[in-house]
């Protein structure tokens, strides 16, 4: 799932200063699995900006409301009078959600509340990890089903670096395995380690953000 | 919230799990004999009940100081509930301090068999805790 964290509180108060009436906006989806703006974390900052604002000795109106997905338009529809009604809106969905709701309303200047940070996994109740680095060139297949673009520090695609500590652990931190290590591993414990000197096709990196903004149009069902 | 010249109407809400008090569990509590403040006592099933935003809500809107009353952890009747209350407050705490709002207004306590004088001199606490702050 896409993974975000709260920018600091003080740092939106800080940005918030010159509005009346904002409406503090959550999604449903992605940031809600992560704890960064669902409607908990909705509930959580408005209270704070509130009392950020006074201590500063603003006295703003804080509104809430949740989406189902910010990244949709048309749930984005749903919460218009809402928007019309308030001079700034701080949203706590993922860089898409936030980007939609701009498009959708233009007029209203809107604030991020949090920072999207990747493609993770949750591997424990509060700890997430990185999985996917949406390069758009998938080689899970080869390197058996460990993804060395989003789990290697240098994105390698042929081997771990010469920086590969003797405990398996990455270079530059001591509790991060190295991913090349592991693929390693894996292989072996299938009995399939020759296929790992196995000359591979050139990673095509035009798809990832390399090749500039993608855009994908599938015919088959656009309208 | 009451600024540092109304300090003579404190508003403290003190959350208790009804584990800790003895006797009636549903507590009247008004004012202190000096009428320095007011408490609002609030009966959870388990002190852990109570969520950070709840919290800051009640900070933002009813009460200017929050004492979560919880069982001591180890007789806490659900064996986390304790534990978790008092991260929350800790947590709740280290959101105010990062708007600059006094992070004494919110304090957890622990204790068993608590009598009503015993939550009067909690609240006079956090009271007093929330009056030398505001000066």
């Amino acid at each position: 799932m896409i993974f975000a964290e709260w920018k600091p509180v003080e740092e939106l108060v800080e940005k918030l200063k010159g509005r009346k009436k904002i409406l503090v906006a959550g999604c449903a989806t992605c940031v809600a699995e992560c704890a960064a703006g669902g409607e908990k974390e909705v509930d959580t900052m408005a209270p704070l900006i509130s009392m950020g604002l006074k201590e500063k000795g603003i006295d703003a109106e804080i509104t809430t409301v949740m989406v189902e997905k910010q990244c949709e338009y048309e749930f984005l529809d749903d919460i218009d009078a809402k928007v019309k009604d308030v001079d700034a809106v701080l949203s706590l969905a993922c860089g898409i959600g936030v980007q939609a709701f701009a498009e959708q309303f233009p007029d209203t200047p809107i604030y991020p509340g949090v920072n999207t940070s990747g493609l993770t996994v949750r591997e424990e109740t509060g700890v997430w990890a990185s999985r996917c680095a949406a390069c758009g060139d998938c080689v899970l297949d080869e390197t058996f089903g460990l993804c060395p673009v989003a789990r290697c520090a240098k994105s390698l695609m042929n081997g771990p670096c010469g920086g590969t500590r003797k405990n398996g652990k990455c270079e530059l931190n001591e509790e991060t395995d190295c991913i090349w290590n592991k693929i390693v591993d894996r292989a072996e414990a299938r009995g399939e380690l020759e296929t790992l000197a196995t000359v591979r096709k050139t990673k095509n990196w035009s798809h990832a953000r390399h090749g500039g903004p993608k855009k994908i149009v599938r015919e088959d069902l656009k309208q | 919230m009451n600024t540092a010249t109304e300090t003579k109407s404190l508003n403290i809400a003190i959350l208790y799990c009804k584990n800790c008090i003895s006797g009636d569990k549903s507590i009247h509590l008004s004012t202190d004999e000096n009428g320095d403040f007011t408490v609002k006592p609030v009966m959870l099933p388990c002190s852990s009940n109570i969520q950070a935003y709840q919290l800051l809500r009640i900070l933002d809107k009813e009460a200017d100081g929050i004492e979560l009353v919880a069982c001591p952890g180890t007789s806490c009747e659900f064996m986390v509930g304790s534990c978790r209350a008092g991260k929350r407050v800790s947590y709740v705490r280290e959101l105010l301090e990062k708007i600059n709002v006094n992070p004494g207004r919110i304090g957890v306590s622990y204790t068993s068999n608590a009598s009503v004088d015993d939550l009067l001199e909690i609240a006079a606490n956090r009271a007093k805790a929330v009056n030398t702050l505001n000066q």
